[in-house]
């Protein structure tokens, strides 16, 4: 953003970005770090942070979906029109994005976060995991 | 035929509902698309699969966000060497996904920050 950082910013913005990492290629939501540290921890503004956090997340991705690919773990039938569609919803939702009030973006994502971590806290993904392999 | 249908339209819904949130918040729609594709696949087979969704998704948004001018390509270089490093760690722990403590402890400090974005 053209501004110095700090020796602290540099330390935290990479532990930032580690954490995101881990998060981001288990698809967990690690997106969600990267603009919770920018938010809270910074002065960047939501709409750069989120634009940070799409661009961030498309190196990561690649290197994530080459990994799984070879794998063997991408349903690529299943995804390819789910992208599809999601593509071109994504583009409307990033031109709303840049119409709307900052203020109000920040808040609407703290409502994501709380669903996201309400689902999380509940969900049950291991017996899920578990009976699956069992019906094997 | 008519699960068949029901799957469709559940695919539908779902790339809709991923592309238009991970539009406009920049994040969370590997969320909204994990559990629609774990009523077809298996967790770590779902997981996976929404990366690979996730991906183009996030292609089309930054066009969106650099088009308009939000972000420079300059601002995310300092992360990318970090979030790589974790993302190749990320993908050997996908095989640990049983690690429920983590994944609690992670929706604690999701909720923790919500509410402080929400409220600050």
């Amino acid at each position: 953003m053209g501004r110095d950082k700090t020796d602290m910013e540099i330390v935290w913005g990479g532990a930032a970005a580690f954490m995101a990492g881990i998060f981001s290629s288990m698809g967990m939501g690690g997106g969600g770090i990267m603009i919770i540290y920018f938010g809270l921890f910074t002065a960047i503004p939501q709409l750069t942070a989120q634009g940070i956090n799409v661009l961030f997340f498309i190196p990561i991705a690649a290197l994530s979906v080459i990994i799984y690919h070879i794998k063997g773990l991408i349903a690529w039938r299943t995804a390819l029109p789910f992208a599809v569609l999601g593509v071109i919803t994504s583009l409307a939702g990033s031109y709303l994005a840049t119409v709307i009030d900052g203020g109000l973006l920040s808040k609407t994502f703290g409502i994501l976060l709380l669903i996201m971590g309400v689902r999380q806290l509940f969900s049950k993904s291991k017996k899920i995991e578990h009976k699956k392999s069992k019906d094997k | 035929m008519k699960k068949c249908k029901k799957n469709k339209l559940l695919t539908a819904v779902g790339g809709l509902a991923t592309g238009f949130f991970n539009g406009l918040l920049g994040a969370g729609g590997g969320m909204i698309a994990v559990p629609f594709l774990s009523r077809t696949l298996e967790a770590k087979k779902a997981h996976a699969t929404c990366v690979a969704i996730i991906l183009p998704i996030c292609v089309a948004s930054a066009v969106g966000y650099l088009i308009r001018g939000a972000v420079a390509i300059s601002d995310v270089m300092p992360y990318v060497l970090w979030g790589l490093l974790g993302a190749v760690i990320g993908t050997f722990l996908l095989k640990k996904l049983n690690n429920n403590i983590i994944r609690k402890i992670f929706a604690v400090f999701m909720l923790w920050a919500g509410i402080r974005l929400i409220w600050r």
